[in-house]
């Protein structure tokens, strides 16, 4: 009985958040998912019309093959690069606080600042060029070449490894220092500690910053969008590139159908961590 | 505490869902329709007995209305209306020789009534050259002229008195159009200047006591005239924002002494405040009467005895006439139909069409919706400055977001909007109908413009054409941008007016448009290249305004102005001008520079595919608009000839009427013609011309629209594609970069945005 009014008091205070989330998440959703299956004003019932219209669409296919690839590229190096910092921190607790501000301080920048500082830093006569310039490197077109690319790649690192840092040190915090104590006294290595202790234990907290830096890396787009337009280079069109075009031109039928694909390719991603985290 | 959070969610979720419901640019009244109240102030038109140039309009304290005015013979003459305005007639006077201009020697400069019912006149004369140029009289009720002690005097500028007002202490006001001056009423030395910082006429100044009240654009600014200093400002920012950039922005003011109150009018409405207080009442809502009209120039307001409002106004082919307002209690203060109207950027001719046909249908509301007021954008509503081109998505997407949830505008502008898209997508009603029940009026090619597998998704009501004027060889040579590059490189001695790389880019891409891409829709690269090439050859062959004028970091006009073009060209500055003809004004210049240069010819711009027109204010009707009937009926109207006829360079009107009423010429008693001055700068080095500019010779109106008749393929602009092409070709046109660099650049986004 006891615990019968115990659950229903767990679903009450579940309750405003389970219908903010329905509100603004899972019932716009189930909408996108009807219109994928809609002709563009949720007109008339299509099937799979708008699936087939996207996946043969050149711009779905660059604009998702590059999503894909910064994906490839900056996941791996953040989660690295942001544990090799928190690692380096967590070594020397007594100037952490210092560093760890520092490297928070990019994602207090507002998104308009960071569009305006990469406008100064990577237009055709910006400050980039000037250095080159100074050493006799002849300029690039940083923002109209292949290596926008990079750039975003660059811009990305830099506003999300303080943040993936903190997380890494939270989950570090957790391991109990007995551990670690025991495996000195037994005279386990640096080295060994890292593979054999830290990590593993480090697994729980793997998922967490993963799942929240691939969701960040779809907010690169803002920046992107902001210096270069919505036609920047090919190499950094994304898929909010073209939603947001799609959109605006009114091509609601294909928008609902790629965003239900990108949703899914999302979703076996983070089921893909999960199951990889449970076989650990 | 759960559920208690749970009810404060929902609550703040449903507070939310209303909340946005201003959209920027919104032209009407605040109140919805459904909590509509009663009470509204009616509009009548009044036309005068006889069409004449008011000089001056008062009214005395019994509120008789008199009007002083020169007759078409230059007669004056004094009308009197004891009805406010109904009726009329004259009171005869004995006029003395200075004003009927019997003497040969003077004519009258401006006048304003006095509160007996006395006129003060001031009055020019022409012989005598150190004597003070004005003289100031006072006539009275019999005819009698009786000689002011003081006059005003032009200002040091050169610019002369355009109003007068004698204030109760015995100072006379004068105002110069740029400020006005304060004379005292014995010595009539300047006491105090006013500059408000805009243009000062007879109405946009009134007096109540020592309170001087001046119009200066987005507030009022009350002085004192005792010591010329400013005592406070009444704000008008709020209806700033929404009178239209170059129409009759002017206020007009008046003041109720009885009740201490001051009156204020604009395209916007009727507004009042207590002196001294902080409220501001609006009593008439401008976008439900004439006075939102766009063409109308607002002259005079008078508050009757009876609280029935009157407002002076000219209008260009109207001239002079009155808008009276009467309350009507018992009428709703919001008509019960309402229609959203929307358009990317502001246009003057829905504004003139939604003002007539309100007045006409008192039961019609207007809600005009600007995606972008304000913003800098060209007639494709393609940016011409660095950052609007994402504020023109982003009021796209909010469209998007309106249409989508099916409650978007009733009708379109399509300009500027993704035409093709909405037609692919539904979003457009068929307009055959509308337009098969106006065949009669319209042009056939023109009206076709966007008719689709048999539909017709939208019909411009204006349409522009590229041209080219100047030496007949060059005229002649130019059947294409190639052969006009080879006459102008062979004759290194003629004059393109502008050379820069946007302005030729935008005039000729609509021409090659049709061969820039292959059946595809692919762009064609070799098509392409070809295009560029003869641009940059363009841009480098000698013009008034270009590249180095351009690199000078100055604001640079990017889109030709034919008038001003024509004066240069007739005065021999220029050798050739290309731009849009996209207005009648252009008629008087063009014909005068003709006739002068002898050797000139135009003919549209032509790409080698034939010439062709542009579609602007392209009208559509949204298939999910809850008004399809009422927006039909409107829509009938706006191509009208009635809503069409006034001109505001946006595009020579769709309706064959509107369309051969502005050829004829507005003003046949001016044989002289008028003196026009148009003056250009290039790297510090100034270029003025002058030109006596005569309406054309019935032979050149006829080749002229004969020309314009004849082309028959309509050329809508894509945004983005015209947009890309400006992006993508900046460098190479400003002589950076290689053509196949340029080339590939382009049509590889143009690949990206035509694959989407």
């Amino acid at each position: 009985m006891g615990t019968k009014r115990n659950g229903r008091r767990g679903l009450l205070f579940i309750l405003p958040s389970f219908i903010g989330v329905s509100v603004f998440v899972l019932i716009p959703f189930g909408d996108v998912v009807r219109r994928s299956f809609s002709s563009a004003l949720g007109g008339g019932f299509v099937g799979l019309q708008n699936y087939k219209t996207v996946l043969s669409n050149k711009a779905f296919l660059l604009a998702a093959g590059n999503t894909a690839r910064f994906l490839a590229v900056c996941m791996p190096l953040l989660l690295a690069f942001s544990l090799l910092l928190a690692m380096i921190l967590y070594g020397a607790p007594e100037k952490a606080g210092f560093f760890k501000t520092t490297f928070l301080l990019p994602m207090a920048v507002p998104v308009a600042s960071v569009a305006l500082l990469w406008k100064v830093l990577f237009h055709s006569h910006g400050l980039v060029n000037g250095w080159l310039a100074l050493l006799g490197i002849a300029p690039t077109d940083w923002m109209g070449g292949s290596q926008a690319f990079w750039v975003l790649v660059a811009t990305y690192l830099w506003k999300n490894i303080g943040y993936d840092m903190v997380l890494w040190l939270a989950g570090l915090a957790t391991i109990p220092t007995s551990m670690f104590e025991a495996a000195k006294v037994d005279g386990a290595g640096s080295w060994t500690i890292f593979w054999k202790i830290t990590l593993p234990n480090l697994l729980p907290a793997f998922f967490t910053i993963a799942v929240l830096s691939l969701l960040n890396a779809f907010k690169v787009f803002r920046e992107a969008y902001l210096v270069a337009g919505e036609y920047p280079d090919d190499s950094i069109y994304l898929l909010q590139h073209l939603f947001n075009n799609w959109f605006r031109d009114l091509s609601m039928d294909k928008l609902a159908a790629g965003a239900v694909l990108t949703a899914l390719m999302v979703l076996i991603m983070i089921l893909f961590f999960r199951k990889g985290l449970n076989g650990q | 505490m759960a559920v208690l959070l749970a009810a404060a969610l929902l609550l703040t979720a449903a507070c939310g869902e209303n909340g946005g419901t201003a959209s920027p640019g919104t032209a009407s009244g605040e109140d919805s329709p459904e909590t509509v109240g009663m009470g509204r102030y009616l509009e009548e038109e009044l036309s005068f007995p006889e069409a004449f140039g008011v000089v001056a309009m008062g009214q005395d304290k019994e509120g008789v209305l008199r009007v002083f005015a020169r007759t078409s013979q230059d007669a004056p003459v004094l009308w009197r209306s004891v009805d406010a305005g109904s009726t009329w007639e004259v009171q005869e006077l004995s006029w003395p020789e200075f004003l009927t201009g019997t003497d040969g020697m003077s004519s009258v400069r401006t006048a304003s009534f006095l509160e007996d019912g006395s006129i003060l006149v001031l009055y020019e004369t022409e012989t005598a050259e150190d004597a003070p140029p004005y003289h100031l009289v006072k006539i009275d009720g019999t005819g009698q002229a009786v000689p002011m002690p003081i006059a005003p005097t032009p200002a040091d500028s050169g610019i002369g008195v355009n109003s007068l007002y004698l204030t109760e202490s015995g100072d006379l006001l004068s105002s110069h159009y740029f400020d006005l001056v304060q004379h005292d009423g014995e010595s009539g030395k300047i006491k105090f200047t006013y500059d408000p910082q805009t243009s000062v006429t007879e109405g946009t100044y009134t007096v109540l006591g020592n309170l001087l009240a001046m119009d200066a654009g987005k507030s009022i600014q009350l002085y004192d005239l005792k010591t010329g200093e400013q005592t406070s400002e009444i704000s008008c920012i709020q209806n700033s924002k929404n009178i239209s950039v170059a129409g009759s922005a002017e206020r007009i003011l008046t003041v109720d002494k009885e009740e201490n109150t001051l009156y204020f009018c604009d395209q916007t409405g009727l507004y009042r405040t207590i002196i001294g207080g902080t409220a501001q009442e609006r009593l008439i809502d401008g976008s439900l009467t004439s006075l939102g009209k766009p063409s109308i120039l607002l002259q005079k307001l008078l508050i009757m005895p009876d609280r029935r409002v009157l407002v002076l106004c000219f209008e260009e082919g109207a001239g002079f006439y009155l808008l009276r307002y009467q309350y009507h209690p018992d009428v709703p203060s919001l008509p019960s139909t309402e229609l959203r109207v929307y358009s990317l950027k502001d246009s003057k001719t829905m504004r003139q069409a939604m003002s007539l046909y309100q007045r006409d249908n008192p039961e019609i509301r207007f809600v005009y919706e600007i995606g972008i007021s304000g913003s800098a954008t060209d007639s494709d509503g393609v940016s011409m400055g660095s950052g609007s081109a994402s504020l023109e998505s982003d009021a796209l997407r909010t469209l998007s977001t309106e249409l989508l949830a099916s409650k978007g505008p009733d009708i379109l502008l399509l300009d500027g909007l993704p035409a093709e898209s909405y037609i692919a997508k539904g979003a457009l009603a068929d307009l055959s109908d509308v337009a098969e029940s106006m065949a009669a009026e319209l042009f056939p090619n023109v009206a076709e413009s966007y008719r689709r597998e048999g539909k017709l998704y939208g019909v411009p009501a204006r349409f522009t054409v590229p041209m080219i004027f100047g030496e007949d060889a060059a005229v002649s040579a130019a059947d294409d941008a190639e052969k006009l590059a080879d006459w102008l490189e062979a004759h290194p001695e003629s004059m393109l007016e502008n050379t820069l790389p946007e302005t030729l880019l935008r005039l000729y891409y609509p021409v090659y448009a049709s061969k820039l891409f292959q059946e595809s829709g692919e762009a064609d690269e070799k098509a392409v290249k070809e295009f560029l090439s003869v641009l940059r050859r363009l841009t480098q062959v000698p013009g008034l305004m270009n590249r180095g004028f351009n690199g000078d970091g100055q604001d640079v006009q990017t889109e030709t102005d034919l008038i001003v073009d024509a004066i240069l060209w007739g005065d021999g500055v220029i050798n050739l001008s290309i731009g849009n003809f996209d207005g009648f004004e252009i008629m008087r210049p063009l014909g005068s520079a003709l006739e002068k240069r002898e050797n000139g010819n135009f003919r549209p711009l032509d790409g080698g595919n034939g010439p062709v027109f542009l579609p602007r204010t392209v009208l559509a009707l949204n298939a999910a608009g809850k008004q399809q009937e009422a927006s039909k009926e409107f829509l009938k109207f706006a191509l009208s000839e009635e809503a069409l006829s006034a001109d505001f360079v946006e595009g020579m009107p769709i309706n064959q009427g509107a369309f051969f009423q502005n050829t004829k010429n507005p003003d046949p008693e001016d044989p002289q013609g008028y003196y026009s001055v148009a003056g250009t700068y290039e790297n510090g080095e100034s270029y003025v011309a002058e030109l006596f500019t005569r309406w054309p010779k019935e032979a050149q109106i006829k080749k002229l629209t004969d020309q314009i008749m004849s082309v028959k393929t309509a050329a809508p602009v894509d945004r983005v594609v015209l947009q890309i092409f400006l992006d993508e070709t900046e460098s190479y046109l400003n002589g950076d970069g290689t053509l196949e660099e340029a080339a590939a650049a382009l049509c590889k986004k143009l690949s990206l945005y035509l694959g989407e």
